[in-house]
């Protein structure tokens, strides 16, 4: 089994891995931020489709991008559930169940708003960093310059998460065959706490080998691993999608476009 | 050599010459300073009074000479765990290679040899997490061998392996001393690699040295017997029972 990232698709070649991480870690960015920012629902949609034409192009498979975040889905929906009922003036319909509940044009459209930015960041994050190695992350952290030692620490981190799991699963099967029982969600939970922080005490002492190690092998605070160089490709797609995203922004009137096609389909 | 940690153990009047291309064993009971020994030898601790030489340079605290030594020492940790760090087995073989600032090409090559010297090539993308404790100590040496160090200390290299797990690491290290002419220093509580691959021997009691010579005198020394124990008396509790 291979290393992956929580939202990297295991063992999937694609196009887009030939593509640098760094570039792989910027596009997203790019894309996400203009429409977080401006409140423009055409916008949105249009570096959605983008992003769903790009997805098609370097043959991503996008039903596992939605599979990795729609576990989410469901909390935005709650939250943007109620906006349309306490935001806004102007009323569009009003439901009778017992009292009077107003729904508002204004919270009806913040709403959908909300929700499409989520989705849109969502979908448009997962996609780029599908192909994402955590090595290729790292790499990518390390040319933004991040500090080596955030780099470090995030290392270590990752470095730990299995072995604290695997400590925590032994300790408690040890309590378990020595006759303690975990009935109550409760129970469950005091356990483990008590668990976790014997466990971080001893993997502490652990963290300090490690660092001995790493200073075996020539640590100097700098991780790195295999390193690839920027090419023309890379440096021609974070081009088209830094002028595309300025285009919409400033020199396409996107509502004129959208209106336009939307008036060929509904007369 | 003398040192103390603050828990009032110490390593007192310690002396040792380890010949090159030679084998080495530091042998002693849990507690007796074997590790400890092991990491002044390498500078991760350092020495109260006295000194030490690794191939005739003196070890210093400045940073850059002593990663000059460390390049030409491997230290193989008891705890795998404790050394693999990486998201795949090839880049944690490579980061001591890179370490060394050398061009993509070679490090690469080293990794191969590396990994074709501990038969983890299949294993060349897999997390460190998913292979056996066997499988991780050969990664861990792998590590260690793209630094090609002139001196490989194993810190209990066969502490937790069955038979056929002892038998192909040994072979790996027997391999690479002919063919790398490397000096080997290992800790062990297993007399017979002692008696059996050790050229010499330490016997640690409490910190300090209690034999030092030829493993097969030593292992007929009554005091060196006294303190390592022997078969016969669990053979006693067994037979008894």
């Amino acid at each position: 089994m291979k290393t992956t990232l929580p939202f990297r698709h295991e063992n999937e070649k694609t196009y887009l891995n030939k593509i640098h991480p760094l570039v792989r870690l910027i596009l997203p960015f790019i894309l996400v931020l203009p429409f977080l920012f401006i409140n423009n629902i055409y916008l949105i949609f249009t570096i959605l489709i983008l992003t769903l034409i790009f997805n098609l192009i370097f043959r991503l498979n996008i039903l596992k991008i939605l599979s990795r975040f729609t576990v989410i889905i469901p909390f935005v929906l709650l939250i943007t559930l109620f906006i349309p009922l306490y935001v806004g003036d102007n009323i569009i319909y009003q439901l009778k169940i017992g009292i009077k509940i107003n729904i508002y044009k204004e919270g009806l459209s913040l709403a959908f708003l909300i929700f499409l930015r989520v989705f849109g960041a969502l979908f448009v994050f997962m996609s780029f960093f599908s192909t994402l190695t955590y090595s290729e992350f790292i790499e990518a952290l390390t040319k933004l310059r991040i500090p080596a030692f955030l780099i470090g620490s995030f290392v270590i981190m990752l470095h730990y998460i299995p072995i604290l799991a695997s400590s925590n699963k032994k300790i408690l099967e040890a309590q378990e065959m020595r006759g303690k029982k975990i009935t109550t969600y409760w129970q469950k939970l005091k356990i483990h706490a008590y668990i976790m922080g014997k466990s971080i005490i001893l993997n502490m002492e652990r963290s300090e080998k490690l660092f001995e190690s790493l200073k075996m092998r020539g640590f100097s605070g700098k991780i790195t691993f295999a390193t690839k160089r920027v090419k023309f490709h890379d440096f021609t797609l974070l081009t088209f999608y830094i002028i595309t995203v300025i285009l919409l922004i400033y020199f396409i009137n996107l509502e004129f476009i959208y209106q336009g096609v939307i008036s060929l389909f509904l007369p | 050599m003398n040192f103390s940690y603050n828990s009032g153990f110490k390593i007192q009047n310690l002396s040792l010459k380890i010949e090159e291309n030679s084998i080495y064993a530091l042998t002693g009971n849990n507690g007796s300073g074997k590790t400890t020994l092991l990491r002044l030898l390498v500078g991760l601790l350092k020495p109260e009074s006295g000194f030490i030489k690794i191939f005739n340079e003196p070890l210093t605290r400045n940073k850059k000479e002593l990663w000059e030594i460390r390049q030409k020492i491997g230290f193989l940790f008891q705890n795998p765990d404790d050394q693999l760090f990486a998201p795949t087995i090839e880049e944690d073989i490579g980061f001591g290679a890179r370490n060394l600032k050398l061009d993509e090409k070679e490090v690469k090559k080293r990794v191969l040899w590396a990994l074709q010297a501990v038969n983890l090539i299949e294993f060349k993308d897999y997390s460190p997490f998913n292979l056996s404790w066997g499988q991780k100590k050969r990664a861990a040496l792998a590590g260690l061998l793209v630094l090609k160090p002139k001196l490989l200390i194993l810190d209990e290299p066969f502490a937790n392996l069955d038979f056929n797990a002892i038998y192909n690491h040994l072979k790996i290290i027997e391999n690479l001393k002919r063919e790398e002419n490397m000096t080997i220093l290992f800790t062990t509580h297993n007399l017979f690699f002692v008696e059996n691959w050790a050229k010499k021997m330490l016997v640690l009691d409490n910190g300090k040295s209690l034999y030092e010579g030829e493993p097969k005198e030593g292992l007929n020394d009554t005091q060196v017997l006294e303190l390592l124990g022997s078969y016969d008396k669990i053979r006693e509790i067994i037979k008894n029972d």
